[in-house]
Parts: structure tokens; sequence; C-alpha cells
């Protein structure tokens, strides 16, 4: 019996849980197309998967603390059904139900109206990851391999799980509410007066002018600062920025009632046309009640879309930036001792092509076009040059990593012949450089710190003595294009280009190959691969008891991506991740607090209506109501946003290149897509809940 | 019963002289003919609201319909106010029949001919009390000059000058309903429709209220029509219309007499309805 009321009271009062609905049916969909992630793996490439697999792991502990955020969105979602409904729980009582049987009816409506959103949320889920399998193949520059449509009995379980957690917390919230009220409130509970006054005038001029100046002062404050990338003591100051504009946002959200009611009653004429007193009073009423957590969703949003955009647009740099600094698809390099005596046989210099060759391997078979570079290490005349020399012939100090004993002293500085260095800029799409007799050129790919240092030597008139010539440079600024890496190693900390006259003499300390495939990706690594295998083996055999060989490297540009996406690959994807639930958890905070605003004021509208309001006039007024509702914290988030996102945007150009992206589009648009979902259905459900009460 | 009907009967031009019934309705403010209300489906039972309800109220008349319980009076007062459509019959306001209009022009119909006074005065409890009464008129487009004057004026007419200002929750309920009915009659509404207006106040604010109306009926010569069950209420009225059982039961006027004689008038009519009808008749 009781089973049968809840379930007719579920299909009378649909309209009531659409919000509690909506908001479950997406918790549990992007809850479980998130955890299929491991899943995922199965449909990408062999080196892809592995990284993929450990982000799942990740997302499932992220899971559950964001479990937490959506139970209490349920507890949320729950007190304003129960407020719709205290009259008639009231009832049930009044006929002689007991505390426990209505406790009883709202389980099993809860159970109902769960279960439903449950099914409908896994549906949907199942559709949203097969999505996913693309985006993060996409991601991953990765393409979709063997693709099939799948379902994860993992996730789904784990999702039921979480699901079940928020289901037992909300259903205690519900009948601990029910136990706490009387009956007179119960029953009572349809007719109650807003009394919450409007804060003076003189108050909310005070407290806006309060938060927006806080909020500026922190705008003022993160652009000149930062962000605190270098951590340390950087960090209070930060910290401060982020209270100012904390605090700011509150003092402006208490403020905003008063001001909006000031401002619009300044426009008196259009104040007082139609019913717009009415809507604005309307908005300013809500604004007030909800002020606290109108800040909170705004700050909420904020960390909403800072965490996808920044975290995305980290993700698109980093890529970018491999591909600054791999701009071929395969390196080898092999290193030697210069002082040293090559092994019997061996060229003095080392000669990759020829120790391929003597396993019967040519780099042709991958490639056309192939680059080969000999550097130097050490001059006849000065020996050895680090980083260390460079400070100290400029009376610099040695760069280093701020808070640590990190120095790059001992950091070597090759040399390398122009004509080599010309060849690759050909290579690379790059103008030639010139250095005429007695020139030379600077080129890091290394961190801005080390950048900036041989910026100041350069600035303090650095000079090198190669071949007897004192050279001097041609340009005032390192070089730090493409061009800047692979010419020793990926990691260029300090590379000088020389006139190819004055190394004539030198012995090479190692030589490089690289090259850019005509055979697909997979083909060149596996042949890489082998001969990486093979070059190891010839080291190996020629070199024992001579030590001649100091080392040797080999690198891909999909090892370097894969590598690097390892971290930007989590960073995005909890990016994406956190940022939905956020967005989900804000827009059905708002959306609850604009659909109980609007039931407690249905009276006022049906008022209107007697007054010779048409029903369009109201529509109109709901719809801007519920706008304002939903536009505020957005405008409040946006604006720090752009303000923070800038400064991502530029931390992100400092170690990587570009920041932002049209492929963040998607992601953004979805974003709001789900934000404007939730208005939505917020005016649809408010305007049939209150022009339906004729 | 047929002689009670006959007896209101009386003013009502038979229909077929179309000439004549126009003449008149230029001259009501409202005229209800043979209306019924029936509610229930085509299957199962029917409830008949109203029943042949006619009569006409001139225009300045302040007019009191009385009832029991039950009676009707709520649904006359709805198909009045154009928020219940009558089964049969025609219900028309300032010469219009307002049956017949369409949904959309009822909207503008009823900001511009009708005005509402409820026994919880309907406030909207976000907006001061000068916004409450202004907000007819922004409704209807007046420029902001003419509204802040004839807000004023009726606040004056009303004494609810001094809480303007102030939100519905920070006046008593005695100014509040003044408010209300500054809100219902500052459009200059052919018709002002008040249910139980005093239902809610004690005895010395509905007499505050009650006086207001009759000084507004007339020096403004407005049309109000007032259903309430309170005597004390009614015996300010011109005239007192009975309802029972969907029909119009009798009607007193007030005529020369005082007001204490018309009130002791009513009572009798009230406790022959409250006593059983069909005994009296």
């Amino acid at each position: 019996m009781l089973f049968k009321i809840a379930l007719g009271n579920v299909r009378k009062s649909v309209r009531d849980y659409a919000v509690y609905f909506v908001t479950l049916v997406l918790g549990v969909c992007v809850f479980y197309a998130f955890n299929t992630i491991a899943n995922q793996a199965g449909f990408l490439s062999k080196d892809t998967r592995e990284m993929v697999k450990s982000i799942g792991i990740l997302i499932r502990y992220v899971t559950v603390f964001l479990a937490c955020v959506l139970g209490f969105l349920m507890v949320y979602a729950n007190n304003y059904l129960v407020r719709r409904r205290k009259r008639e729980l009231g009832l049930y009582q009044l006929l002689g139900c007991t505390r426990g049987q209505v406790s009883l009816i709202l389980f099993f409506e809860t159970i109902a109206a769960s279960a439903l959103s449950f099914l409908v949320g896994l549906g949907l889920g199942v559709l949203l990851s097969q999505l996913l399998v693309f985006v993060t193949a996409a991601l991953f520059n990765d393409c979709v391999t063997n693709f099939s449509f799948m379902f994860s009995t993992d996730a789904a379980l784990f999702t039921l799980f979480c699901f079940l957690l928020i289901f037992a917390v909300t259903l205690l919230f519900n009948l601990r509410a029910l136990r706490k009220v009387k009956l007179i409130d119960l029953m009572g509970a349809h007719r109650q007066n807003e009394s919450s006054r409007v804060r003076s005038l003189p108050a909310s001029i005070v407290l806006g002018v309060i938060g927006i100046g806080l909020i500026g002062w922190s705008y003022v404050r993160l652009i000149h600062d930062g962000l605190p990338v270098g951590g340390g003591d950087e960090m209070p100051a930060f910290g401060v920025t982020t209270l100012m504009v904390t605090v700011g946002t509150v003092a402006l959200c208490f403020a905003l009632s008063g001001l909006l009611l000031y401002v619009g009653k300044a426009f008196r004429g259009s104040y007082l046309r139609g019913i717009n007193t009415f809507t604005l009073r309307q908005i300013s009423s809500r604004v007030n009640t909800v002020s606290a957590s109108m800040a909170v969703v705004s700050m909420v949003l904020f960390l909403a879309i800072t965490s996808m955009t920044g975290g995305l647009a980290i993700c698109q740099s980093a890529m970018e930036a491999i591909r600054q600094n791999m701009p071929v698809d395969l390196y080898f390099n092999v290193r030697s001792d210069p002082q040293g005596t090559p092994p019997a046989g061996a060229p003095a210099t080392p000669d990759i092509d020829a120790m391929l060759a003597s396993r019967g391997m040519s780099v042709s078979d991958v490639s056309d076009t192939v680059l080969r570079m000999s550097y130097y290490e050490s001059l006849p005349e000065t020996g050895a040059v680090t980083v260390a020399d460079v400070a100290n012939s400029t009376g610099l100090p040695v760069p280093g990593v701020d808070y640590s004993s990190f120095t790059f002293g001992d950091y070597p500085i090759w040399f390398v012949k122009e004509s080599e260095f010309n060849a690759q800029r050909r290579y690379l799409g790059l103008p030639e450089v010139s250095l005429g007799q007695s020139g030379y050129i600077l080129t890091s790919n290394g961190s801005n710190t080390l950048k900036d240092f041989y910026r100041s030597a350069l600035a303090s008139g650095l000079t090198f003595t190669v071949g007897g010539e004192v050279l001097t440079p041609v340009e005032s600024e390192p070089l730090v294009d493409r061009s800047a890496a692979m010419c020793g190693a990926v990691f260029n900390t300090g590379i000088v280009v020389v006139p190819d006259n004055l190394l004539e003499g030198a012995r090479a300390a190692g030589s490089s190959l690289s090259c850019r495939y005509n055979v697909d990706a997979k083909a060149g690594d596996d042949w890489g691969a082998k001969a990486d295998e093979a070059l190891t083996d010839v080291i190996d055999e020629t070199d024992s008891g001579t030590n001649f060989y100091t080392g040797h490297e080999f690198v891909t540009f999909t090892g370097q991506l894969e590598a690097a996406m390892g971290l930007s690959g989590i960073i995005a994807y909890l990016a994406v991740y956190i940022g939905f639930v956020l967005v989900i958890a804000v827009a059905a905070i708002l959306a609850i607090q604009q659909l109980s605003g609007c039931a407690d004021s249905a009276q006022n509208y049906r008022v209107l209506s007697e007054l010779g309001c048409s029903r369009s006039m109201m529509s109109k007024s709901l719809f801007v109501q519920s706008l304002a509702f939903f536009l505020i914290p957005l405008v409040i988030a946006g604006c720090h946003s752009l303000v923070a996102l800038g400064q991502v945007g530029l931390v992100v150009e400092e170690t990587g290149i570009r920041s932002f992206d049209v492929a963040l589009v998607p992601f953004v648009v979805a974003l709001i897509g789900v934000y404007c979902a939730y208005f939505v259905v917020t005016y649809v459900t408010s305007r049939s809940v209150v022009l339906s009460n004729k | 019963m047929a002689a009670c009907r006959a007896s209101v009967h009386h003013d009502v031009v038979p229909s077929g002289t179309t000439d004549i019934r126009k003449a008149l309705t230029m001259t009501n403010a409202l005229r209800v003919a043979d209306v019924q209300k029936v509610y229930g489906g085509k299957r199962g039972s029917t409830t008949r609201a109203l029943d042949g309800v006619s009569f006409d109220v001139d225009r300045g008349e302040f007019v009191a319909i009385m009832g029991p319980s039950g009676s009707g009076k709520t649904t006359l007062l709805n198909c009045i106010a154009t928020i219940d459509r009558p089964t049969s019959g025609v219900v028309s306001v300032g010469g219009v029949d307002v049956t017949k209009m369409r949904s959309r022009d009822l909207a503008k119909f009823r900001r511009e001919q009708l005005g509402f006074v409820f026994q919880d005065s309907n406030l909207l409890d976000t907006l001061t009390c000068r916004e409450n009464v202004a907000l007819p008129l922004s409704i209807a487009r007046v420029p902001v000059p003419q509204i802040d004057q004839r807000i004023e004026a009726m606040a004056r007419a009303l004494g609810v000058s001094e809480v303007l200002d102030k939100f519905p929750y920070q006046v008593s309920g005695g100014q509040k309903q003044r408010v209300a009915a500054c809100r219902a009659m500052v459009g200059n509404p052919t018709l002002v429709l008040a249910d139980e207006p005093t239902g809610a106040l004690d005895s010395k604010n509905s007499k505050l209220l009650l006086e207001r109306f009759d000084a507004l009926n007339k020096q403004l010569n407005s049309t109000i029509i007032m259903v309430t069950h309170d005597s004390f209420a009614a015996s300010y009225c011109q005239r007192v219309l009975f309802i029972r059982d969907g029909r119009i039961f009798t009607e007193l006027r007030h005529g020369n007499q005082s007001r204490k004689e018309f009130f002791s008038q009513i009572m009798g009519v009230v406790a022959t309805i409250g006593g059983g009808m069909d005994d009296a008749l």
C-alpha cells in the first residue's frame, strides 16, 4: 500500500522530481563514463594503454571525493522536494500514518526515482563512454585501433557503489529532516511570508565598493605577481590574493541585491513599466536570500572553468612543446671521449651509419632525408667549457633552480659547425644564419632560467676563443627556436654555433643522426628500436676495455610524447572530470534554489494575473529572473576566470608555446551546454510550477 | 422559489428587446443574465454551482453578495472576475460580454476593467506598498508622473499615505487591506470586486475599511461588489443580494433607512437562510 502511494506520488510530482532526476542522471552518466577510462585502454595502441590505465586508477580516487560532492547535492535537492511537499507529508500524519510509515513512503519514492535515474544515467553513461574513447585517443594523439561497443561491468559496479553511498546519505538526511519538524509546521508550510529585508542602500554601496575594490585589487596583484610557479615565498602572497578575491566576491554578492535595486530604480521610466518592478524586486529578493551560496557558486564555477580550460591548455601546450623540442621523428647520438683512443678499426668520431651498416641496417629504409651532425664538447685550447665557465667569464651568478642546491654549473656547452647547423635549419624550414669570420650564435632550448642567464651573458659581451679567433655574438639574444633542439641532445643546455674552419682540427665528441620517417610512425619506431639494439650491440662489442664510447641516446617523438602525455594527460583528464562534476553540482544548486523560490512565490503570480498581467508577461519575467539567477554567478566566475586564465596562459607560454587553442572549444561548449541545459530546465519547470497554479 | 426569482427579475428587461437592452447596458456596470455553472464531467455526478443567476449592478453602486458556505457566491465572483467561465449565460462588464472573450484578451480586460480585493490582502511581499499600488498602472503602461500622482491621491483617500514606502510585512493587517484596496482602485476600474475583504480584520479595522469603501463609492462613484458573510460589512452597502443553492434568494435595498435598521433587516434574512429556507418560504 505504502509502496503504491509512493509510486503514485513520483508519477504525480514528476515536475518536482525533475531537478533531482536530472542531477542524478548527469551524475551517474559522468561517473560511469569517466570510470571506464581504464577499460578504454583496450582500444588504444599499446604504448598509450599503460598510461591510460594508471589514469583510470587515479580517477577512481577523485571519483569518491566527487561522490561526496554529489551526495551533498542530492541532500540539497531532496530538501527542496520535502519542502515542496511538506503539507502532503503532514496530511499523511494527520490521517494517522506514523512517522515511520511516512518515512517509508518517502523512502520508496526516493528508491523509485533514484532507480529510474540510475538506469537512465547508466544508459547515457554507456553512450558517453563510447564517445570518450575518441576523445581520449585525440588527447593522446593516438587513433582508435579496434573499436567495438563496450560495457564495463567494473565501472558500472563502481558507479552503483558510489550511487548507493549517495543514496544512503540522502535518505539519512531525509528521515532526519522529517523527524525534526512539527506537524503544525508541515501543515502551515504553504503559507510563508518572505520577511528577510534587502540590505539598506548605504550598506549595499559600502559592501559593493569593498567587494569590487578587493576583486579589482586582487586582479591587479595577480596580473602583477603572476601565478606562484616558483612555489616557496610566492605562495603566501598568492594566498592573500586568493583570499582577497574570495572575500571580494562574498562582499559583492551580499551587496548585489541592494545595488541591483538601486540601479534599477535609477531608471524610473523603465522600472515602473510593465512588471519590471516585480521582476527586479523578485531578483533582488532572491539574490538577497541566497547571497552566501551565490558567492560559493561563483567561486566553484570559477574553479570549474579554470580547472578545465587551464588543465586542457597545459596539456595542449605540453604537446606542442614536445614538437618544438623534438622536431623530428627519430634521433640517435653516440658520444665518445675526444681525448681517448678509438678501438681498432673504428673512426675517431663515432659514425652511426657505419655502425648500423655493420649489422646490415640502413636509415634509408625509413627515411629519405637524414640529418647528420657532429658536436664538439671541448676545444683544444680551452678544454671542456661548462655553464660555470660562462658565469665566471661574465661575472654572472651560476644559474640554478630556486630553493634548491641544484645548479646548471656542470652542464657542458657544446660547439657545432655553422654548415651543419644551417643544414639542420634548412631541414626544418628555417632561414639560415650567417656568422661571418668571427661571429657565433648561442642556442638553447633549456628552461627559462637558463635562457635568461644566456641573455644576460650575451648582453655583457660574452666571447669565446676558438682556434685562436676571438668570437663575438652576431645575435644579442640566444636562439631558442626549433633548431636549438637536437644539435647535441633533446635538452640543449647551451650550444654555440661557430664558423666551420675553426673546428677543422678538433675531434668531435659525438655525432647524431636524426630523420623524419617516410613510413608510418609505428614502422619507423619499430625500425628505430631495432637500430638501437644494433647500436648497443656494436658499441658493447667494439668498446670492450677501451671506454672510448661514453654513451648513446635513442629518442623518438612517440616516446617523448608518451612520456609527457603521462603527466599532462592525467592533468587534462582530471581537469575535465572535476570541471564537469563541479558545473553539474553548481548548476543543480542554482536550479533548486530558483525553483524553490518560484514555488514559494507562486501566489504572487496569481495576484499578478488578477491585476491583468498576461501570461506572456509573466513568462518573460520568469525568464529574466531565471536568466539573472544563472547569469550573475557565471559573469562573476567568467571575470575571475579571464584574469586567472590569462595568467595560466602566460605561464603556459613561458614553458611551452601557445596557450589556448581551438581544441579547447568543444570542452568549453560542453561546459556551457550543461549549464544552459540546467537553465532551460529551470525556466521551463518554474514556468509550469507558477503558471499552472491558476 | 419561483416567486422569489420573479422578485429579482423585476428590473431585468426581457430578452428580445435588444434596443432597450443596449441602452441599459450603457449605464450598467455589470449585467449577469441567467448564468449557470455546472461542475463535473459528462459521466458521473454533476454539481450545479450556479443555477440561473441574473442581476444588474448600476454604475456607482455598492453591492454586497451574501450567502451561506457552498451557496455559489465565490463561483459567481470568479465568473464575474473572468477567472472562471460560466457554463451558460451572459456576464457583461461595462457592456462587454466577458464569457465570449478570448483568453488572451482577458488579461487586458482585467487590467482595464476590474480591481480585486481579497481576504488576505495578497500584496506582493517583495514589493513596497507603493510599488504594489503602482503595479496595475505600470502593467497598463501609464506614464510615470501620472502613476505617482494617482498613487498619492488614492493613498490619501484610503488613509495609507504614511505606509506607502514600507514593505507589506512591516504594516498592520488593516493597513495591508487598505493598500490592497488602493491597488484595486487606483486604475479606476469599471468594477471593484472584493472577496471577504474584512474576513481577516478586527472590528475596528473592518469599520475603517468599510467607511473608506463607502466614501470612495460616493466620491469617485466607484462600483463595488463585495462578497461577504459578515452582516455588519454588508450593512454599508446600498443593496444586498442573497444567494443560496446557486440561485438568487432575495435582495434588500438600503434605501433611506439608517445603517442600523438595514443591519437588522439583513440579520433577519441571514437567520432565515441559516434556519432552513424551505420553512420560511
